[in-house]
């Protein structure tokens, strides 16, 4: 049967899946939703996070978006340097399918460039002619290869071998899901012997604090976070997928941004868990300890719930997420 | 029995046009949609000229589906939504009836992709210039502020807008992803959305990528990696040149097509058109170098191999490749070698050419703007050309039908999307 392999993840509590599960374990939540957010604070930050410790490519850092680097260090916990080795197939066979946030320019990367491109006659005036000049001058040659939103997938398959079928999507705390059972589905065709599933998103970056403003979740429902999770699924694994589904939710006709972000997952929670034929499995969501993670946080339940499906704790598990736009998954993991 | 997976829908808008006749007369003529950059926005010091651009484009050609983009600036969505509703309405008379057909429905899905953030000017302005001291120092509060107010630049830049607007105006109630496989999402997402309804999960979908990268920070980050052309030595249509010996880099384009897949019985049935069928797809990571194939172009040869296999095709089948074919050095090269490793040397590939000599290079739209190609070229029986092949680069030993269309049956074609980060897809599309 086609189970978890390996489990890797970075959180608000730190790098692996230790840290995370013991803060879970204590019931330590990393703050308190409140109207007192702050951009500037980044208490969803991943404390520790040295990334020239924890890669092994030092001079490729340097192209890695924070996304991307969260991304390589939960993968290596799941899937170790050579995961294609491991489990002894072709790296053409490994698959690498990943749930990445919709965009990965930190303000550090370009905030010199915007300040060399001002209009000096009205700083808060873009002159395109400075950008091409002073601005291109400010700016890293290689920072624009951080803004692509396929990079965490590449820096993964880079770090760990990967040449087989890929497919990295984005936009969604829906997406990890998604990922996830699309890769599931990928094995089960013989699309790929195994994958290596990764969701990433650094919702700490001042674009995504703002989608979640608009999505109603700030001030006060939760705060911005960031994390990564990775799951290499793989034939022989004793706890993996039983089922999953995808769909759209309602979203409302009257003005165009009234359901953006705030849909529900409708009934396809029960449907998934009928299709599993589990009637009693645990729910299970991170969002309450660590923050909003974005495209992460459903795989990071998913890792959570996997571990306890492992240690004998719980028989089955069911995660749901809903994305902004309405884009809705939903697994059930147990023991297969 | 196998579930046979029929485009009935084609919507495009594209540098040759925004309806599918247009786009196909522009395709036998060997038209260009290229322009001077200088048209489009003053930028004397980018040494580019030229970019491949939707012509007379007009959010109120969205009639009363403009509403929701109007005056946000966003035009990737603006041809996303364009290109679906042209095709919804080839599939099912109008997008009321597609509404009808799929509302509440789980096996009506939605497969799109959707490109590089593209931050306008007034995005900018409004979110981070506005924010900064006289210092250069960014001013958190004051953000704070700004974004808790509504604003109507907020949220343009994300990347599923479209399936927000898609669901809302269609009420389909399947799976809905956007995917960022870079110059190759389009055709991931094409064969993604095929393989659910293959393989069960749906009975139709829409699939297709947008994209609009023609504006100042687009091009900066492309001609920062080096991978535009910077000629000036001839008319901007004379610019983009696949395969020749004097390419050196792709023209920016613009667009995006859509494709409303559907099961084949179910199609037939209810006496739907049929213009091909998407029947496998192959994807691969090179994991090689960040902005470089390997010269061998083995992460195209798993790509294109994965999609012959899906579809059950040796590759003596395939009698038409369109090629990905961007113009810049390095990537015609590693094509050739990757289509002479698949199909056994120059003798044995069959004509390939490359569409982004007359549209150029919509990035994350390519790969559907290329497949809606493919499926006209089934249909009329022509091979697109490779425009301003003068020159052919011995190191690009190939058919690559030049400068003219050719008039060719063709009934199984290969269209290949290879991207930044070392991405690859390859399409199957068969006949009717």
């Amino acid at each position: 049967m086609i189970g978890a392999l390996g489990l890797g993840a970075v959180s608000p509590f730190g790098v692996g899946v230790e840290p995370l599960l013991g803060a879970l374990r204590g019931e330590v939540a990393d703050g308190e939703p409140d109207d007192r957010w702050t951009i500037a604070a980044r208490r969803g930050a991943v404390p520790g996070f040295k990334a020239r410790k924890l890669l092994p490519d030092r001079k490729a850092i340097k192209v890695m978006s924070r996304d991307a680097r969260l991304a390589v260090v939960a993968a290596l916990e799941a899937g170790g340097p050579d995961p294609a080795a491991r489990l002894g197939i072709s790296s053409t066979r490994l698959a690498a399918f990943g749930a990445a946030g919709y965009e990965c320019a930190a303000l550090d990367d370009v905030l010199d460039m915007m300040v060399a491109s001002r209009d000096p006659a009205d700083p808060s005036r873009l002159s395109v002619g400075r950008l091409y000049g002073e601005g291109r001058d400010a700016y890293h040659p290689l920072a624009p290869l951080k803004t692509l939103p396929n990079m965490a997938l590449f820096h993964v398959g880079m770090t760990l071998g990967v040449r087989g079928p890929q497919l990295a999507i984005g936009s969604s705390s829906a997406a990890g899901l998604a990922a996830l059972g699309e890769a599931h589905d990928a094995i089960t065709h013989g699309d790929a012997d195994a994958a290596l599933v990764v969701a990433t998103d650094a919702m700490t970056a001042l674009s995504r604090i703002e989608a979640m403003v608009e999505a109603g979740m700030l001030p006060g429902a939760t705060w911005p976070a960031e994390g990564a999770a990775a799951v290499l699924l793989g034939p022989g694994a004793d706890a993996g997928v039983l089922a999953w589904g995808a769909g759209q939710a309602p979203v409302t006709d009257d003005e165009p941004a009234s359901s953006y972000g705030r849909a529900d997952a409708g009934d396809l929670p029960e449907r998934v868990a009928a299709a599993a034929g589990v009637a009693d499995a645990v729910d299970v969501s991170v969002r309450d300890a660590c923050g909003f993670t974005g495209a992460a946080e459903g795989l990071l339940a998913v890792v959570v719930a996997l571990h306890a499906v492992r240690a004998g704790t719980i028989e089955a598990a069911r995660v749901t997420a809903v994305g902004f736009a309405g884009d809705t998954a939903c697994v059930v993991v147990g023991r297969t | 029995m196998t579930r046979e997976v029929w485009v009935t829908g084609i919507g495009l808008a594209c540098p040759l046009g925004v309806d599918l006749e247009t786009v196909a007369e522009a395709q036998r003529e060997g038209r260009s949609g290229a322009v001077s950059l200088a048209d489009v926005f003053e930028a004397p010091a980018l040494p580019v000229q030229a970019a491949c651009v939707v012509p007379d484009w007009d959010v109120d050609l969205l009639g009363d589906d403009a509403a929701p983009l109007r005056g946000r600036d966003d035009r990737k969505t603006e041809f996303g939504l364009h290109a679906a509703l042209q095709a919804l309405r080839a599939a099912f008379g109008d997008v009321a009836s597609a509404r009808e057909a799929g509302a509440g429905d789980r096996r009506f899905g939605m497969h799109l992709a959707s490109g590089l953030v593209s931050a306008s000017v007034a995005d900018t302005e409004a979110g981070l210039l506005r924010r900064l001291t006289p210092d250069g120092e960014y001013d958190f509060a004051a953000a704070e502020q700004w974004m808790r107010r509504p604003s109507p630049y907020r949220g343009r830049h994300l990347t599923d807008r479209a399936n927000h607007l898609l669901a809302r105006r269609l009420g389909w109630a399947g799976p809905s992803l956007v995917n960022h496989a870079a110059c190759a999402a389009g055709a991931t997402a094409i064969g993604m959305a095929a393989r659910w309804i293959r393989r069960g999960r749906c009975d139709v979908a829409l699939a297709g990528g947008f994209e609009s990268m023609i504006h100042p920070f687009g091009l900066l980050s492309f001609q920062m990696l080096g991978a535009l052309s910077e000629r000036r030595d001839c008319a901007p249509a004379e610019v983009s040149r696949p395969f020749d010996r004097t390419r050196d880099g792709f023209v920016i384009g613009e667009g995006a097509a859509m494709l409303v897949l559907e099961e084949g019985e179910r199609a037939r049935r209810r006496g739907a058109r049929c213009f091909g069928r998407i029947l496998g797809l192959g994807t691969s990571l090179d994991s090689h170098r960040i902005t470089a194939p390997p010269e061998d172009g083995r992460g195209a040869v798993v790509a294109m191999r994965g999609a012959l296999a899906e579809a059950g095709w040796a590759p003596s089948d395939v009698e038409y490749i369109n090629a990905h074919g961007t113009g810049t050095p390095l990537n015609d090269k590693a094509e050739t070698a990757a289509i002479h490793r698949v199909f056994g040397g120059r003798a044995g590939s069959p004509p390939v050419s490359s569409s982004k000599s007359a549209l150029g290079h919509t990035v994350a739209a390519a790969g559907a703007v290329e497949a809606a190609l493919v499926l006209l070229a089934l249909r009329d029986g022509i091979l697109p050309p490779t425009l301003n092949l003068n020159d052919p680069d011995p190191e690009c030993d190939l058919d690559c039908v030049p400068r003219r269309a050719r008039a060719q049956r063709v009934d199984r074609v290969l269209s290949n999307s290879f991207g930044f980060g070392g991405v690859n897809a390859s399409l199957a599309i068969g006949r009717a």
